[in-house]
Protein backbone atom coordinates (compact mmCIF):
# COMPACT_ATOMS: atom_id res chain seq x y z
CA UNK A 1 0.00 0.00 0.00
CA UNK A 2 2.55 2.27 0.94
CA UNK A 3 4.31 1.78 -2.40
CA UNK A 4 0.91 2.86 -4.25
CA UNK A 5 0.92 6.48 -2.40
CA UNK A 6 4.52 6.79 -3.68
CA UNK A 7 3.74 5.81 -7.36
CA UNK A 8 0.17 7.95 -6.87
CA UNK A 9 1.47 11.39 -7.69
CA UNK A 10 3.38 10.02 -10.91
CA UNK A 11 0.45 8.13 -12.25
CA UNK A 12 -1.63 11.36 -11.33
CA UNK A 13 1.25 13.41 -13.55
CA UNK A 14 1.21 11.62 -16.23
CA UNK A 15 -2.30 10.67 -16.69
CA UNK A 16 -3.09 14.63 -16.75
CA UNK A 17 -0.10 15.75 -18.68
CA UNK A 18 -1.22 13.25 -21.74
CA UNK A 19 -4.94 14.43 -21.37
CA UNK A 20 -3.25 18.23 -21.70
CA UNK A 21 -1.34 17.45 -24.91
CA UNK A 22 -4.20 15.52 -26.01
CA UNK A 23 -6.85 18.86 -25.42
CA UNK A 24 -4.28 21.22 -26.57
CA UNK A 25 -3.96 19.30 -29.73
CA UNK A 26 -7.79 19.37 -29.58
CA UNK A 27 -8.03 23.15 -29.47
CA UNK A 28 -10.60 24.78 -31.79
CA UNK A 29 -9.18 26.64 -34.47
CA UNK A 30 -11.89 29.04 -35.37
CA UNK A 31 -12.20 31.38 -32.89
CA UNK A 32 -9.47 33.53 -30.81
CA UNK A 33 -7.06 31.35 -28.65
CA UNK A 34 -7.00 33.62 -25.57
CA UNK A 35 -10.87 33.44 -25.97
CA UNK A 36 -10.59 29.71 -25.12
CA UNK A 37 -7.75 30.04 -22.59
CA UNK A 38 -10.11 32.50 -20.44
CA UNK A 39 -12.26 28.51 -20.63
CA UNK A 40 -9.28 26.94 -19.43
CA UNK A 41 -8.37 29.64 -16.64
CA UNK A 42 -12.05 29.90 -15.59
CA UNK A 43 -12.59 25.81 -15.35
CA UNK A 44 -9.16 25.62 -13.27
CA UNK A 45 -10.33 28.54 -10.75
CA UNK A 46 -13.54 27.19 -10.20
CA UNK A 47 -11.78 23.40 -9.89
CA UNK A 48 -9.03 24.75 -6.98
CA UNK A 49 -12.28 26.82 -5.32
CA UNK A 50 -13.62 23.14 -4.90
CA UNK A 51 -10.28 21.70 -3.75
CA UNK A 52 -10.04 24.61 -1.21
CA UNK A 53 -12.81 23.63 0.19
CA UNK A 54 -12.57 20.07 0.05
CA UNK A 55 -9.01 20.11 1.40
CA UNK A 56 -9.73 23.04 4.02
CA UNK A 57 -8.77 21.98 7.73
CA UNK A 58 -7.84 24.90 8.69
CA UNK A 59 -11.07 26.51 9.11
CA UNK A 60 -9.45 29.37 7.29
CA UNK A 61 -11.69 31.65 4.69
CA UNK A 62 -10.57 31.52 1.13
CA UNK A 63 -10.51 35.52 1.48
CA UNK A 64 -7.42 35.36 4.20
CA UNK A 65 -5.69 32.41 2.48
CA UNK A 66 -5.92 34.04 -0.64
CA UNK A 67 -4.45 37.49 0.84
CA UNK A 68 -1.65 35.33 2.47
CA UNK A 69 0.08 34.77 -1.05
CA UNK A 70 3.59 36.37 -2.41
CA UNK A 71 4.62 36.96 -6.00
CA UNK A 72 5.15 33.72 -7.22
CA UNK A 73 1.58 32.94 -8.05
CA UNK A 74 1.13 35.97 -10.39
CA UNK A 75 4.00 35.69 -11.98
CA UNK A 76 3.48 31.61 -12.23
CA UNK A 77 0.09 32.65 -13.42
CA UNK A 78 1.46 34.78 -16.67
CA UNK A 79 4.09 31.89 -17.18
CA UNK A 80 1.08 29.90 -17.79
CA UNK A 81 -1.10 31.63 -20.35
CA UNK A 82 2.29 32.15 -22.34
CA UNK A 83 3.46 28.42 -22.35
CA UNK A 84 -0.07 27.26 -23.14
CA UNK A 85 -0.26 29.59 -25.60
CA UNK A 86 3.06 28.16 -27.14
CA UNK A 87 1.70 24.72 -26.78
CA UNK A 88 -1.40 25.28 -28.76
CA UNK A 89 0.70 27.08 -31.54
CA UNK A 90 2.82 24.39 -31.09
CA UNK A 91 0.44 22.14 -33.06
CA UNK A 92 -1.19 24.29 -34.69
CA UNK A 93 1.66 25.03 -36.70
CA UNK A 94 2.44 21.13 -37.29
CA UNK A 95 4.12 19.86 -34.42
CA UNK A 96 3.83 15.86 -34.15
CA UNK A 97 2.35 14.77 -30.61
CA UNK A 98 4.81 12.44 -30.02
CA UNK A 99 7.64 14.88 -30.76
CA UNK A 100 6.66 18.25 -30.13
CA UNK A 101 6.45 18.13 -26.38
CA UNK A 102 9.77 15.78 -25.89
CA UNK A 103 10.92 18.67 -27.84
CA UNK A 104 10.20 21.18 -25.60
CA UNK A 105 10.75 19.28 -22.21
CA UNK A 106 14.61 18.90 -23.05
CA UNK A 107 15.25 22.26 -24.15
CA UNK A 108 13.82 23.45 -20.75
CA UNK A 109 16.24 20.70 -18.89
CA UNK A 110 19.04 21.95 -20.66
CA UNK A 111 18.21 25.37 -20.03
CA UNK A 112 17.07 24.96 -16.47
CA UNK A 113 21.07 23.08 -16.30
CA UNK A 114 22.55 26.48 -17.50
CA UNK A 115 20.47 29.35 -15.16
CA UNK A 116 21.20 26.75 -12.05
CA UNK A 117 25.27 26.84 -13.16
CA UNK A 118 25.06 30.43 -13.77
CA UNK A 119 22.75 31.95 -11.53
CA UNK A 120 22.55 29.34 -8.30
CA UNK A 121 26.01 28.39 -9.10
CA UNK A 122 24.90 24.66 -9.14
CA UNK A 123 27.62 22.46 -10.13
CA UNK A 124 28.79 21.15 -13.66
CA UNK A 125 29.64 17.51 -13.07
CA UNK A 126 30.66 15.05 -15.75
CA UNK A 127 27.86 13.29 -15.40
CA UNK A 128 25.46 16.15 -15.96
CA UNK A 129 28.04 17.13 -18.90
CA UNK A 130 26.94 13.24 -20.53
CA UNK A 131 23.25 14.34 -20.36
CA UNK A 132 24.10 17.55 -21.88
CA UNK A 133 25.57 15.89 -25.01
CA UNK A 134 22.36 13.03 -25.31
CA UNK A 135 19.91 15.26 -24.77
CA UNK A 136 21.45 17.88 -27.52
CA UNK A 137 22.04 14.04 -29.76
CA UNK A 138 18.24 13.59 -28.67
CA UNK A 139 16.79 17.30 -30.30
CA UNK A 140 19.08 16.71 -33.13
CA UNK A 141 17.76 13.19 -34.45
CA UNK A 142 14.49 14.27 -33.51
CA UNK A 143 13.96 16.94 -35.80
CA UNK A 144 15.81 15.51 -38.60
CA UNK B 1 10.75 30.78 -38.07
CA UNK B 2 7.19 30.27 -37.48
CA UNK B 3 7.91 26.53 -36.86
CA UNK B 4 10.14 26.89 -34.15
CA UNK B 5 8.43 30.60 -32.20
CA UNK B 6 6.34 28.47 -30.55
CA UNK B 7 9.23 26.52 -28.90
CA UNK B 8 10.83 29.45 -28.14
CA UNK B 9 7.71 30.38 -25.98
CA UNK B 10 6.79 27.12 -24.37
CA UNK B 11 10.85 27.02 -23.30
CA UNK B 12 10.93 30.75 -22.02
CA UNK B 13 7.26 30.39 -20.06
CA UNK B 14 8.39 26.93 -18.61
CA UNK B 15 11.38 28.51 -17.30
CA UNK B 16 9.42 31.33 -15.58
CA UNK B 17 7.07 28.79 -14.43
CA UNK B 18 9.65 27.18 -12.69
CA UNK B 19 11.01 29.90 -10.74
CA UNK B 20 8.06 30.78 -9.24
CA UNK B 21 6.91 27.67 -8.65
CA UNK B 22 9.88 27.35 -6.43
CA UNK B 23 8.92 30.68 -5.04
CA UNK B 24 5.15 29.51 -3.88
CA UNK B 25 4.49 30.62 -0.41
CA UNK B 26 4.59 27.32 1.90
CA UNK B 27 2.43 29.11 4.86
CA UNK B 28 -1.18 29.02 3.47
CA UNK B 29 -3.07 26.98 1.70
CA UNK B 30 -1.85 25.32 -1.32
CA UNK B 31 -5.49 25.78 -3.33
CA UNK B 32 -5.66 29.23 -2.58
CA UNK B 33 -2.54 30.11 -3.97
CA UNK B 34 -3.52 28.13 -6.82
CA UNK B 35 -6.73 30.20 -7.24
CA UNK B 36 -4.44 33.58 -7.36
CA UNK B 37 -3.01 32.06 -10.22
CA UNK B 38 -5.56 31.19 -12.41
CA UNK B 39 -7.54 34.51 -11.55
CA UNK B 40 -3.88 35.81 -13.08
CA UNK B 41 -4.00 33.67 -15.95
CA UNK B 42 -7.78 34.63 -16.68
CA UNK B 43 -7.34 38.28 -16.20
CA UNK B 44 -3.93 37.43 -18.51
CA UNK B 45 -5.97 35.94 -21.62
CA UNK B 46 -8.71 38.18 -21.51
CA UNK B 47 -6.22 41.38 -21.43
CA UNK B 48 -4.15 38.99 -24.68
CA UNK B 49 -7.36 38.38 -26.46
CA UNK B 50 -8.45 42.59 -26.87
CA UNK B 51 -4.42 42.98 -28.08
CA UNK B 52 -4.48 40.52 -30.33
CA UNK B 53 -6.61 40.36 -33.52
CA UNK B 54 -10.07 39.12 -32.93
CA UNK B 55 -13.23 39.25 -35.10
CA UNK B 56 -16.07 39.37 -32.91
CA UNK B 57 -16.89 40.58 -29.00
CA UNK B 58 -15.02 38.28 -25.92
CA UNK B 59 -18.61 36.78 -25.42
CA UNK B 60 -19.17 35.84 -29.04
CA UNK B 61 -15.56 33.88 -29.39
CA UNK B 62 -15.74 32.02 -26.31
CA UNK B 63 -19.21 30.53 -27.28
CA UNK B 64 -17.61 29.03 -30.19
CA UNK B 65 -15.35 26.87 -28.05
CA UNK B 66 -15.36 22.92 -27.83
CA UNK B 67 -14.86 20.14 -25.03
CA UNK B 68 -11.08 21.35 -25.37
CA UNK B 69 -10.91 23.78 -22.97
CA UNK B 70 -12.93 22.24 -20.10
CA UNK B 71 -10.16 19.01 -20.72
CA UNK B 72 -7.21 21.29 -20.72
CA UNK B 73 -8.54 23.52 -17.26
CA UNK B 74 -8.94 19.54 -15.53
CA UNK B 75 -5.80 18.56 -16.63
CA UNK B 76 -3.94 21.64 -14.99
CA UNK B 77 -5.17 21.60 -12.02
CA UNK B 78 -4.33 17.37 -11.95
CA UNK B 79 -0.79 18.31 -13.00
CA UNK B 80 -0.24 21.16 -10.38
CA UNK B 81 -1.33 18.73 -7.93
CA UNK B 82 0.32 15.81 -8.71
CA UNK B 83 3.70 17.62 -8.52
CA UNK B 84 2.81 18.74 -4.83
CA UNK B 85 1.92 15.25 -3.97
CA UNK B 86 5.14 14.07 -5.99
CA UNK B 87 7.34 15.64 -3.37
CA UNK B 88 5.50 15.26 -0.35
CA UNK B 89 5.48 11.65 -0.60
CA UNK B 90 9.09 12.00 -1.12
CA UNK B 91 10.61 12.09 -5.10
CA UNK B 92 13.74 13.55 -5.04
CA UNK B 93 13.08 16.76 -7.58
CA UNK B 94 15.59 15.38 -10.08
CA UNK B 95 14.60 11.53 -9.94
CA UNK B 96 10.76 12.87 -9.74
CA UNK B 97 10.49 14.68 -13.11
CA UNK B 98 12.57 12.45 -15.03
CA UNK B 99 11.08 9.45 -14.40
CA UNK B 100 7.40 11.66 -15.31
CA UNK B 101 9.11 13.00 -18.50
CA UNK B 102 10.34 9.54 -19.43
CA UNK B 103 6.83 8.54 -18.82
CA UNK B 104 4.99 10.61 -20.55
CA UNK B 105 7.10 10.51 -24.00
CA UNK B 106 6.18 7.04 -23.89
CA UNK B 107 2.42 7.93 -23.19
CA UNK B 108 2.47 10.35 -26.31
CA UNK B 109 4.19 8.15 -28.76
CA UNK B 110 1.36 5.35 -28.31
CA UNK B 111 -1.08 8.29 -28.06
CA UNK B 112 0.37 9.84 -31.57
CA UNK B 113 0.21 6.78 -32.94
CA UNK B 114 -3.25 4.98 -31.83
CA UNK B 115 -5.41 8.23 -32.08
CA UNK B 116 -3.47 10.71 -34.72
CA UNK B 117 -1.75 8.10 -36.47
CA UNK B 118 1.58 9.37 -36.29
CA UNK B 119 4.13 7.16 -37.19
CA UNK B 120 7.83 7.40 -36.07
CA UNK B 121 10.59 7.50 -37.87
CA UNK B 122 13.70 4.97 -37.01
CA UNK B 123 15.57 8.99 -36.20
CA UNK B 124 12.93 9.71 -34.07
CA UNK B 125 12.88 6.95 -32.02
CA UNK B 126 16.57 7.40 -31.58
CA UNK B 127 15.91 10.58 -30.39
CA UNK B 128 13.77 9.63 -27.72
CA UNK B 129 15.93 6.58 -26.66
CA UNK B 130 18.78 9.46 -26.88
CA UNK B 131 16.89 12.35 -24.73
CA UNK B 132 15.82 9.76 -22.19
CA UNK B 133 19.27 8.50 -21.30
CA UNK B 134 20.64 12.06 -21.31
CA UNK B 135 17.83 12.82 -19.09
CA UNK B 136 19.05 10.00 -16.40
CA UNK B 137 22.65 11.39 -16.60
CA UNK B 138 21.22 15.32 -16.38
CA UNK B 139 19.76 14.20 -12.59
CA UNK B 140 22.14 11.62 -11.47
Amino acid sequence: MEKFYYYAPVILIVVFEASYQIAAKGMPSANNIFANLVWVYLTSAVLSVALFFATNKSGGSLMSEMSGTNWAPFVLGTSIVGFEFGFVMLYRVGWEMSVGSTFCNMLVALLLIAIGALVYKDQITFSKLLGVALCAGGLFFLNR
Amino acid sequence: MYYFLPVVMVVAFNTFYQVAAKGMPSSNSTFANIVCVYLTATTASVVMFFATEHTGSLLSEIRQTNWAPFVLGVSVVGLEYGFILLYRVGWKMSLGSTVCSILLALVMIAVGALFYRERLSLSQICGIVFCAVGLFFLNR
